[in-house]
């Protein structure tokens, strides 16, 4: 390993560098590919990927909070953020988890750092941003334009829904300003659209005609199915075999089905392939899809070549070495771990011609900022963003039997793009099949609630149960947050893990842009609840960890920037090829890329992103 | 051997009047044998079997009729400062399969030493076998899938 010389050393097996690892090993480049989590979850053999997940099965079974971390294991030497960690911040840095808080507000998402990564726990909503959220300054006067704009990415975004394997109705998707030809004459998807709940089928006929009134605007909002990472039934027209290089014209392309006769096949489970063929509805997509009918990246990692892949796991990339003569790259420092929460370690350097960061946003950052690496900018870690999700929860009218299906099946997209931008975020709203089970932790804490304060038992309390829980209705209002330079991801010397690397220092707040939004979208829930006859059940009390000006948003696990695309060395990190300015055979993938948020779950654009990121290599590497 | 057989029956029989399913409903979780054991494991064998000793009278005395069994059930169990907490843990153990810790006051009262009185799930079958899912007209999330697409219909509630 020590005397090797690799094409490419990749960190990380999220999606960003398994879609990387399998682009350039399919192509016949030598990559080493460096993760922190633990050996067991690399296992591709079946019987090891099998007993391996079963684990993580069994630890989401027993865990009391089934958290999106409750089924990985939280490694000491290579610790992942937890949501049940994050309290109000009081003057204080919070250091309890492995976040260290410094407020205001404490950031609210977690990832996981295990093979696979954050995928693992994902919902799979798959959206594509819209053409306005490349432009967002010349458009509405906030934040920065792209390098890039939603023309570059469409081939790539389409990759992206090969790879992870969307299941949509083109017909159906209906956005603001989405243009013409947003998705391409006869385009379809791999997948039909995943079937929407009987929730949602309530919920749209509710809202049929109802106008609603925003900064004195009117709109009639509408709904739509929401193309999702999880299996459906194939798409006969989908024509696309795979994503290849193509050498002679220098580019990724998606390749034609040999023959007539060929279709689409569901990606299985990674230990069984007729294991999750179907999204079989066990509604536990977050934290854990029992069956891996939902994608995870395990699927790509192993689709990758393996005669071409090296894989290192507990390797904890620490620092990144760089030629002080000509700012290239010339090796990564890792620390190895021999077991679980070992305090020893063994150091390593990989050396690869390129280097490729795809640990996530944050993790990505703290490398950098380790190594002194990307500093003309002065942006590494600035611009953090996440989507603040404001939840509104009540009552149907009739039952409607949440706590079924994947997550989410439909979302409002109305209030995704419009004139309103200039003052506030857009948002979408997705409407959650799992009761209240995000904002109350239902439906246990009703359960103690029915037993405990209303003191029914026997009958009585199975009726109540089912009058009530099945009436459970949730709205999201996930927002956008502008890039701001004070949102941050820094390290500092006093804080470190277990085995001495850095741990994530992190500033995080709202602005103005955020709260107006919170005002704006919680006016619109209203309105929608009194229209439907929905009895309200929302409130923010003062002492959730995210309250702020009479409002409790939650993290919605999307973290992103921290080393943004931009125009130039100036006032970016990486440039339009995700190639970072300061270091020629440096490569960053990853939301962090990103220069602005949009509405759209950031997933399918980083993995569009990183298949652009693969093709620029393989371009590099010539 | 015996006295667990003879206490598994009178734990199911009290059972049904505070869960409001069938005995043949609670058989099937496969549970019961495994709650009466963590009962035997956390409050002690003495007080598991004083306990169902009163349940077994409750439902001799009011010859399992309502409504003097609703009656007895709250005056006698749910109200009593001993017995209210454990009738209430142990409705809980069937609707979500956990234990849950039995309050500072009532360990200093009625039981000083016991063990493994924190909140948990008997074993990962235990959260599967809720019965809050039933009665809400689901399935316990990440188990006992209803199939593709079963989410778009209303389901079948027993
Ligand atoms: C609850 C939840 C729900 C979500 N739902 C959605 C959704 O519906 N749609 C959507 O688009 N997005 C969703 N997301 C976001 C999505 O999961 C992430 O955007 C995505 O997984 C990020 O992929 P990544 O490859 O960049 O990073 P990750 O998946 O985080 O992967 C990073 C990898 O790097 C490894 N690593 C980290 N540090 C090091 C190091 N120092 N050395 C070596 N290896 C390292 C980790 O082990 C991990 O394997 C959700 C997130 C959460 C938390
Ligand atoms: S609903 Fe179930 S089967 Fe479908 S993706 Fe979610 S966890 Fe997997």
């Amino acid at each position: 390993m020590e005397n090797k010389e690799y094409d490419v050393v990749i960190v990380g097996s999220g999606i960003a560098g398994s879609i990387v690892a399998k682009m350039l090993t399919q192509a016949g480049k030598q990559v080493l590919l460096l993760d922190a989590g633990l050996e067991a979850g690399m296992a591709f053999d079946e019987e090891g990927a099998y007993k391996n997940y079963q684990d993580y099965m069994k630890s989401y079974f027993m865990a009391q909070a089934k958290v999106p971390n409750a089924p990985y294991p939280n490694v000491k030497d290579a610790q992942s953020p937890n949501v049940l960690d994050m309290t109000q911040i009081n003057g204080k840095p919070d250091t309890k988890g492995y976040f260290v808080q410094e407020g205001k507000l404490p950031f609210a998402s977690d990832y996981a750092r295990a093979a696979g990564g954050t995928t693992l726990h994902w919902l799979g909503t798959c959206l594509r941003m819209l053409p306005n959220d490349f432009k967002m300054h010349s458009k509405y006067g906030q934040a920065v334009d792209w390098p890039i704009d939603y023309e570059y990415l469409k081939p790539y975004y389409e990759m992206a829904e090969r790879e992870i394997g969307v299941s949509c109705d083109v017909s159906e998707q209906k956005y603001p300003n989405m243009g013409n030809n947003f998705f391409g004459k006869d385009y379809v998807f791999p997948m039909l659209k995943i079937p929407q709940s009987y929730i949602d089928k309530s919920f749209i006929e509710g809202m049929e005609g109802l106008k609603v009134s925003l900064n004195g605007d009117v709109y009639t909002p509408w709904c739509t199915s929401t193309p999702q990472g999880r299996n459906s039934t194939p798409n006969k027209k989908y024509r696309y075999a795979n994503t290849a290089w193509n050498a002679a014209k220098q580019k990724l392309e998606l390749q034609p089905f040999a023959k007539e006769s060929d279709e689409y096949v569901p990606v299985g489970a990674i230990w069984d392939p007729y294991s999750g063929q179907r999204c079989e509805g066990n509604a536990s997509c977050v934290p854990i899809c029992p069956v891996q009918a939902k994608y995870n990246a395990l699927k790509t990692l192993k689709s990758a070549k393996k005669e071409h892949l090296t894989l290192l796991s507990q390797a904890v990339a620490t620092e990144i070495h760089i030629d002080t003569g000509n700012g290239n790259i010339t090796g990564v420092s890792y620390k190895q771990y021999p077991h679980a929460d070992s305090k020893d370690y063994k150091s390593g350097t990989a050396k690869g011609k390129i280097y490729v960061l795809a640990a996530n946003a944050i993790e990505n950052a703290k490398i950098l900022l380790a190594s002194g690496a990307c500093k003309t900018s002065g942006q590494v870690g600035c611009n953090l963003m996440d989507h603040t999700v404001l939840l509104t929860w009540g009552l149907m009218k009739d039952k409607v039997f949440p706590f079924r299906g994947p997550g989410s099946t439909t979302n409002i997209p109305t209030f995704r793009d419009g004139d309103f931008r200039k003052k506030h975020a857009a948002w979408i709203s997705p409407i959650d099949n799992w009761g209240w089970g995000w904002p109350t932790g239902s439906p246990d804490t009703d359960l103690d609630h029915a037993v405990s304060t209303l003191n029914l038992f026997g009958k009585e309390l199975r009726t109540y149960i089912g009058d009530t829980l099945s009436r459970q209705l949730l709205l999201h209002f996930e927002c956008e947050q502008l890039p701001l330079k004070t949102n941050r991801v820094t390290i500092d010397d006093k804080y470190r893990d277990n085995i001495g690397n850095y741990r994530p220092v992190i500033k995080y707040d709202v602005d103005d842009y955020s709260l107006k939004a919170f005002k704006a979208a919680k006016s619109v829930s209203d309105q929608i609840f009194a229209g439907m006859g929905v009895q309200d059940f929302t409130n923010y009390p003062s002492d959730e960890p995210d309250y702020v000006d009479g409002f409790v948003f939650r993290g919605a696990g999307h973290v992103v920037g921290t080393h943004c695309m931009g125009t130039t060395k100036q006032n970016s990190v990486v440039n339009s090829q995700q190639q970072a300015w300061d270091h020629q055979n440096l490569y960053l993938v990853g939301a962090g890329n990103m220069a602005t948020l949009g509405t759209s779950n950031p997933t399918l654009t980083l993995a569009a992103l990183s298949f652009a990121a693969a093709e620029n290599i393989l371009k590099a590497l010539k | 051997m015996e006295k667990t057989t003879a206490g598994l029956d009178a734990f199911l029989a009290i059972s049904v009047p505070l869960t409001g399913y069938t005995r043949v409903a609670l058989l099937a979780t496969g549970m019961a044998q495994l709650y009466l054991d963590a009962l035997h494991r956390i409050i002690g064998s003495a007080m598991t079997d004083e306990y169902l000793a009163l349940t077994d009278r409750i439902l001799k005395d009011t010859g399992g009729k309502e409504p003097a069994l609703d009656r007895a059930i709250r005056q006698q169990l749910l109200a009593s400062l001993q017995y209210g907490p454990i009738t209430r843990n142990i409705i809980q153990l069937w609707y979500w399969g956990s234990w849950l810790q039995l309050p500072p006051d009532w360990v200093a009262k009625y039981g000083k030493g016991i063990k493994g009185n924190d909140n948990h799930f008997i074993t990962p079958e235990a959260y599967q076998q809720g019965l809050i899912w039933n009665a809400m007209g689901s399935h316990p999330q990440g188990s006992k899938q209803p199939g593709f697409g079963s989410w778009s219909i209303a389901p079948m509630v027993s």
